[in-house]
């Protein structure tokens, strides 16, 4: 068993750095655990509200599909491109963090922010182009729906970039535990908000 | 396969959800046509969601590291609200419930 063990460590290379062997239970998870609470809750309301969505799409297709019509997918696809992207980048400042590169860490975070922040640059053009037809939160129940959703998603991503920007100020003054659990909770956050995307985005611009 | 190997897991994540985000890319652009994806189409594009989902929970939030309760928790979740949205998609699409 301990055989196993010992050469299941030595097949990960320097840049497969895993996580420190974890406890069970809470434990398990990366990053600080009250964080981790603030993501099952967070899924759990996208994922009622997202439930809510399916069901109003169905009761009023015709009222859905002329809205649909309206939106950019390709615009939501490539800022499911841009999101993941972020969330790769998050992840690798973990990993650095986790290998005392501490300065690549924090720059991996900062980039990670500043491709999220791409994000926002693509939802606002999507946001001006609709309002710049006359299609507001009040104009049917598609378009509230749209807007209360993406809007709570764009939030959670404006959100998200102030984290990662938090994170990565972390001062080489900071304990290399802390560090470790600063960058693993940011990310875990960042992750979240790009998990609540990949729904989101086929239910609400694909599907019709 | 020895360039393969060179790429590691979270490396090879990036690009299977790159790869997976193209293929939606497609429905994009048939959607922006106009187009209705159906009930095959919409089953289709939740799979990709599962997928892609999986991806961020196991390797970017490294749920792979945390033991199997996790996994299957946080992927049940994934896919018991995908399975849930389909299953509304398609009743609304055979006419079992809808407006009339």
């Amino acid at each position: 068993m301990a055989d196993i063990e010992m050469r299941g460590l030595e097949m990960r290379g320097p840049e497969l750095t895993g996580p420190e062997e974890r406890a069970g239970g809470l434990a398990a998870l990366p990053g600080n655990l009250m964080m981790w609470i603030l993501i099952f809750s967070e899924l759990a309301v996208f994922g009622a509200a997202f439930i809510g969505f399916a069901v109003a799409r169905v009761l009023d297709p015709a009222t859905f599909a002329a809205g649909q019509a309206h939106l950019n997918g390709t615009a939501g696809a490539l800022n499911t491109m841009v999101l993941v992207t972020s969330g790769y980048l998050a992840a690798r400042g973990v990993a650095a963090g986790r290998r005392g590169a501490v300065a690549q860490a924090r720059r991996a975070m900062m980039m990670a922010a500043a491709v999220g922040s791409v994000f926002l640059a693509v939802k606002a053009m999507e946001y001006s182009a609709t309002l710049g037809a006359g299609l507001t939160i009040d104009t049917d129940t598609f378009f509230t729906l749209y807007f209360l959703l993406t809007g709570f998603h764009a939030l959670h991503v404006v959100l998200g970039i102030v984290i990662l920007l938090l994170v990565s100020r972390s001062g080489p003054e900071t304990m290399p535990e802390t560090l470790i659990e600063n960058l693993e909770t940011g990310a875990a956050f960042w992750h979240m908000v790009d998990l609540v995307w990949v729904i989101l985005y086929p239910l609400v611009y694909l599907i019709r | 396969m020895t360039h393969f190997k060179k790429i590691d897991r979270l490396t090879l994540s990036w690009l299977v959800l790159i790869g997976l985000t193209a293929v939606t890319l497609l429905f994009a652009r048939h959607g922006d046509a106009g187009g209705s994806v159906g009930i095959a189409g919409a089953a289709l594009l939740l799979a990709l969601a599962v997928a892609k989902g999986r991806e961020i929970l196991l390797h970017y939030l490294e749920l792979d590291q945390a033991g199997p309760g996790w996994r299957l928790a946080m992927t049940g979740w994934l896919v018991l609200l995908c399975g849930v949205i389909l299953l509304v998609t398609t009743a609304g699409a055979l006419g079992w419930i809808g407006p009339h």
